[in-house]
């Protein structure tokens, strides 16, 4: 298969991405790694965008790289930064605690992986990217492209269809029949298209959105509730 | 594959073409916010180097790029040399979504006057002039200096606080046009006002259908919110030098500090845009549509096509094109000088003041201007 431009752009950004989420770990200058933090949130939602999702790019811009890490930074400038330097680099019973606890970390993480690839060799369903299933679909019989995609198929089905979901899943015979034809499925045009994604945020996933956002709200009660406490956060035991 | 390299030829002489047009129109904002202000304080102002001073623009330049490369003694290098960059660069991004005129069709070619022309054009703006702060960040905080630091946590905290009252104001305006693609924003500002209210229809005929007469409070928190984001009197808090020196760019000089200036100007220039955009009728003249301007000049564009040697037709998309471009020249030249005007009549606000008008009052009023918006675009749609 030939490399086509947006090969290579992907592998690009994969390699930007990848490099400074490693910066950011293993740089010992907290401000660099907040930095390289917000480049791989920016580089991430160039991908969403590749991914043919415009308003989850634009939010993940917006909220990770324009508002969280600039806060972050904000209070990491705010720190007095060479007693942190020394602090990571002496050796103290703590530190190799810590180091302990994140190898443990990343073999657990390995582990999961590695079943999960596995689980995925025996299982011939791969993740496509939508603009690539789209085009697939164009060309292929439609229930070989339901099977491409098994985990969530409802996915880019519309609304009308997804009634007819259970059957269509049942039964491959009256699959055929009422086949997602390409009036009835979204286009890649539609696909991650903002008024697609509100109509599912606010109707089928209404209650995880809310349920969220009070979760949010709780969080934001509870950091305004330790700040204003006596000491808040950076109380000090003298 | 021809045609994609020559579609690829077109991409890139037009983000050419408009970087170098923002960039070169800064110099010429400097002319008119000195002479303006000169003006405006009853003084002459630049008016001894070339017609009307006009070349003093071109000696600034050059002393920008001359002066000594300084680099203070406490600074951290890679960050102090990146922080000039990363504020220049989202201000020259933002206006890529940002269409200027009609397409042009020459030849069997259609070039649309925008660079990327984004179905999340206004997110898209937001998200990237959010990006901004970096620079202003690493900035303050590379120079190694208290006041620099300074002036950079008050810059941070300030435009974080106007960007929520910002995003805020303007979703009235989007359930208005029900749609985040500049370009079908402007298409919804075409014709005379006109609304809907239960089925039946109501139009005043000589009031264009522009944003601000539907979201007049929308408008005006838009603009106070556009002053602080671009850290323009009377917010410009970040660099108030009776406190702070200079603010955030304290320690740079030479053409380190033009970048930042340029950076601010190109800031001005796209919310400018995008005022005309969103209030204005964009680039689409008042009350003309653009297919009666291409009727225009098909009728009176043949002398013209033959000059040109190109066809009828070509022409007048061509013309239509430069028209619609003047158009919004000068609607966006005039909100520039509006930015210009209101830094010499009003005064600095003190930090808690601008902290109070931002949380306390642009906030709650765009809230009210959501929930109005909404429950009455509601209620019209009802039949």
């Amino acid at each position: 298969m030939a490399l086509t431009s947006e090969d290579i752009l992907f592998h690009a950004f994969a390699a930007v991405a990848t490099i400074s989420a490693i910066l950011v770990v293993f740089l010992s200058n907290p401000i660099y790694s907040a930095l390289f933090l917000a480049l791989t949130m920016s580089v991430l939602s160039i991908f969403y965008f590749m991914l043919n999702a415009p308003f989850v790019a634009v939010a993940q811009l917006t909220v990770y790289a324009g508002a969280v890490m600039v806060l972050f930074i904000m209070v990491v400038m705010l720190f007095d930064l060479k007693r942190e330097h020394e602090d990571v680099l002496k050796i103290s019973p703590v530190m190799i605690a810590k180091i302990i606890g994140a190898a443990l970390l990343c073999g657990f993480l390995v582990g999961v992986s590695w079943l999960g690839m596995s689980a995925n060799q025996n299982n011939p369903s791969t993740v496509v990217a939508p603009q690539t299933m789209a085009k697939d679909l164009d060309k292929t019989k439609p229930v070989v492209a339901m099977a491409d995609k098994p985990e969530n198929p409802d996915e880019d089905l519309t609304a009308a269809e997804q009634n007819n979901l259970v059957d269509v899943k049942g039964a491959p015979e009256t699959a055929k029949k009422d086949v997602p034809t390409k009036e009835t499925r979204l286009s890649p045009d539609e696909f991650g298209s903002t008024a697609s994604l509100s109509k599912k945020l606010f109707s089928k996933y209404v209650f995880a959105f809310e349920a969220v956002s009070l979760l949010l709200l709780v969080a934001i009660v509870g950091a305004v509730a330790l700040a204003k406490s006596r000491g808040g956060t950076h109380h000090v035991a003298r | 594959m021809g045609n994609g390299l020559l579609e690829f030829a077109i991409n890139a002489l037009k983000i050419i073409i408009v970087f170098v047009t923002i960039v070169s129109v800064v110099p010429l904002l400097v002319w008119v916010e000195r002479r303006g202000s000169a003006f405006m304080q009853n003084r002459l102002g630049p008016n001894r180097v070339g017609p009307l001073g006009l070349l003093q623009l071109l000696a600034d330049a050059i002393k920008f790029i001359f002066k000594e490369e300084f680099i203070p003694d406490h600074a951290d290098k890679v960050l102090y040399f990146m922080a000039p960059g990363l504020t220049l660069l989202p201000a020259a991004l933002t206006f890529a979504a940002v269409p200027f005129s009609t397409p042009v069709t020459i030849g069997g070619h259609t070039i649309n006057m925008q660079i990327a022309d984004i179905n999340v054009g206004i997110i898209y703006i937001f998200a990237v002039a959010s990006l901004a702060v970096y620079g202003v960040l690493t900035a303050g905080w590379s120079s190694g200096n208290k006041y620099s630091l300074l002036g950079a946590l008050r810059a941070c905290s300030q435009m974080i606080s106007y960007e929520i009252a910002m995003g805020l104001s303007l979703i009235g305006v989007l359930i208005m046009y029900q749609t985040f693609s500049l370009n079908e924003m402007i298409t919804a500002q075409l014709g005379s006002f006109n609304f809907h209210w239960r089925g039946l229809q109501y139009a005043v005929k000589y009031l264009p259908a522009w944003g601000i007469f539907y979201q007049p409070l929308s408008f005006i928190l838009f603009v106070t919110c556009g002053f602080a984001e671009t850290n323009r009197m009377p917010f410009d808090l970040p660099e108030g030098e009776a406190e702070l020196v200079g603010g955030y760019h304290t320690e740079y000089g030479g053409f380190k500090f033009n970048m930042f200036f340029m950076g601010e100007y190109g800031h001005m220039i796209t919310s400018s845009a995008l005022i005309t955009t969103l209030f204005f009728g964009g680039y689409a003249l008042p009350g003309i549509s653009p297919e009666q301007v291409a009727a225009f000049w098909l009728d009176h564009g043949a002398g013209l096509a033959q000059t040109l040697h190109l066809s009828v037709t070509d022409t007048s998309s061509l013309m239509t094109t430069l028209t619609h471009l003047l158009v919004f020249c000068l609607k966006t030249g005039f909100w520039l000088f509006f930015y210009v005007w209101v830094r010499w009549t009003l005064p600095r606000f003190r930090y808690d003041q601008l902290m109070d008008l931002g949380w306390k009052t642009l906030l709650p009023w765009s809230i009210a201007n959501l929930a109005i918006s909404a429950t009455v675009i509601f209620f019209a749609h009802l039949k």
